[in-house]
């Protein structure tokens, strides 16, 4: 495998907008952690079976996600958690981030990121979520930056260990 | 809180419910003797929703499912018929069947190789005739079957209980309210492909009596929602009604999620199906879409002006419900539609639901805040509006049947919930 410089930039910059997610999601600075985004996005999280094809055991579009979002729905949820009254963030969760790139494929108009994802959410004394995935991004350019127009996690875990999922991945 | 009368703090669990379910004894919450006693005297008689028939179209189509905590399989066998088995090989209990759902001529136990057919028939023994030398009676053998199944608009339910009522007889009164839920498309529902599925560490009767009929609830734990517009503030005005025992409803009027943010074309299709509903029959359009409630003991849903719901409370334990739920859409829709109400639906409910995870914050402490033995020496109230309650013919003035509270936020439901609750929990 060879690696031009050109490839070798697009990842140290996935890598630079990942290391930046991560502080923004951990201080729950949502409205910022926005800009990470396109104008336009997508962002899904669609829910996984137990089938004996391992083709099945995702679902497709159209079928049920825990997210299906995209720039106004995102925004209403993150209006939302601003709220005085927002009970599943009162008092802040505390949350640790662990992104951990494996593949980043390159090619004219986008590049396509692919990570592992871990996600602990601490609450009150001794609440604790745990939350883990893989994660597809794809990158376009927008206003001279890498955006992401397209994120899909799916979390591997059939059954939610959660009271709720308020936390974004 | 209240500190519960000397009656409420010991005893059979059903005495720890006042007779007209005003006031709950803490313990029904967490007693793991109250927990055993609901397993038997409730969900292993009782009609339990399974899944819904869009889910099970061809001969071969199987899906899991719980009843309580006992998990089954439910088939479609060859002659078309829907059939439901304990998921336990008979030899050593194995699960038979290891997918949330698929299509299969029959089911094989990965322990030893027995093989069942989708009537539940031992069809497959290996060394029949080496180890068991022909001794082992194959045709006395079979999956442990529900002793009911039978569906209502496509919603099928199962009981363990060979003396159990009719299903049509189980849902009585409430059946003109089933006919409004799901009776009322004209090519019939299907559930979106997937299951939205997540534990809440609270006990199963938090989240049923809520759906059952607490629209007090609403303008506290769901105040950040409402804030941003994804529903309207809750009135004084509407119907909250329940049918002796234990099912009921509340709907405000004009129905439930009206709100000017993130509206689809779907909440103009609910208004088209009122429209039509109103020239046949202009008092039911009062009744669609049907609000929010709860089918003794644990299925509820939520039919609102932008998607519809269903969801099975599992219990898992006095403090663990493993919650199911499913997005229903009317079959006729686009798939432009359809989409829309599942997005509407995510958007709300479900555990990333933006109403939803609030409730399951607030549930989860509740079990929290009341495992202590000082909280359980206490009650919970349940009195608003109590000897208020009416016929619905005359305080809504309509031919439907059932009973509901003077006042629109009221808890005559939940009452009417542990009022069944308590029946069958002293049953012998």
């Amino acid at each position: 495998m060879t690696t031009s410089l050109a490839d070798h930039q697009v990842w140290s910059t996935v890598e630079r907008v990942y290391r930046r997610e991560i502080r923004l999601l951990q201080a729950a600075d949502y409205r910022e952690w926005l800009t990470v985004f396109a104008p336009d996005f997508r962002y899904r999280v669609p829910v996984v079976r137990s089938t004996d094809e391992r083709s099945d055991m995702v679902a497709g579009e159209g079928e049920l996600a825990y997210y299906d979002e995209d720039r106004t729905t995102m925004e209403l949820r993150v209006d939302k958690l601003a709220s005085s009254m927002a009970w599943t963030e009162i008092p802040p969760s505390r949350l640790r981030y662990f992104v951990q790139l494996l593949d980043v494929e390159i090619s004219a108009a986008q590049a396509v990121a692919v990570s592992n994802i871990l996600v602990f959410r601490a609450r009150h004394e001794s609440q604790e979520n745990v939350f883990y995935g893989e994660r597809t991004d794809r990158f376009v350019e927008s206003g001279g930056q890498l955006k992401i127009a397209d994120r899909t996690v799916v979390l591997d875990r059939g059954r939610l260990a959660a009271e709720n999922l308020s936390v974004f991945l | 809180m209240t500190s519960a009368s000397q009656d409420l703090r010991r005893g059979a669990p059903g005495s720890l419910v006042r007779p007209d379910g005003a006031e709950v004894g803490i313990s029904v919450f967490h007693d793991e003797g109250v927990y055993r006693a609901e397993l038997e005297k409730i969900f292993a008689k009782c009609w339990l929703f399974l899944g819904h028939e869009s889910q099970l179209r061809k001969p071969g189509d199987y899906i899991s499912a719980r009843m309580g905590e006992d998990e089954v399989v439910v088939t479609r066998n060859s002659a078309g018929e829907l059939r439901a088995f304990l998921n336990s090989c008979r030899h050593r209990g194995a699960k038979v069947c290891r997918a949330d759902q698929g299509n299969s001529r029959a089911f094989r136990c990965p322990y030893h190789g027995w093989t069942y057919d989708l009537d539940g028939n031992l069809i497959g023994v290996p060394r029949l005739k080496t180890a068991y030398l022909g001794e082992l009676d194959r045709s006395s053998i079979k999956l442990v079957e529900v002793a009911k199944i039978d569906t209502a608009h496509g919603l099928i339910f199962a009981s363990w209980d060979p003396a159990a009522p009719t299903l049509a007889e189980y849902l009585g009164d409430f059946m003109p309210y089933l006919d409004l839920l799901f009776g009322r498309a004209e090519s019939g529902f299907e559930v979106i492909g997937g299951v939205h599925k997540w534990t809440i560490e609270t006990n199963w009767k938090i989240p049923a009596e809520n759906f059952s009929g607490d629209q007090y609830h609403l303008s506290s734990t769901h105040a950040s929602s409402v804030e941003v517009g994804l529903r309207n503030r809750v009135t004084e005005y509407g119907h909250t009604i329940h049918v002796d025992e234990g099912h009921g409803f509340t709907r405000e009027k004009g129905g439930a999620q009206q709100g000017t943010a993130a509206v689809t074309g779907y909440t103009e299709y609910v208004r088209k199906v009122q429209e039509r509903i109103k020239r046949k029959n202009p008092e039911l359009a009062e009744f669609v879409p049907v609000g929010v409630g709860t089918i003794f003991p644990n299925i509820s849903f939520m039919d609102s002006m932008r998607f519809l719901t269903l969801r099975l409370w599992q219990p898992a334990g006095p403090h663990r419900v493993d919650v199911n739920s499913w997005c229903f859409v009317d079959s006729s829709l686009s798939d432009e539609l359809k989409d829309a109400a599942m997005r509407q639906y995510v958007l709300s409910f479900g555990p990333s639901g933006m109403f939803e995870q609030d409730d399951g914050e607030i549930w989860t402490s509740i079990s929290e805040a009341t495992r202590g033995v000082v909280a359980q020496r206490h009650s919970f109230d349940y009195s608003m509006g109590l000897g208020h309650e009416m016929p619905v013919k005359e305080r809504a003035g309509v031919a439907l049947p059932g009973v509901m509270g003077e006042a629109f936020i009221t808890e005559a439901n939940q009452r009417s919930f542990y009022r069944r609750w308590r029946r069958l929990m002293m049953e012998q």
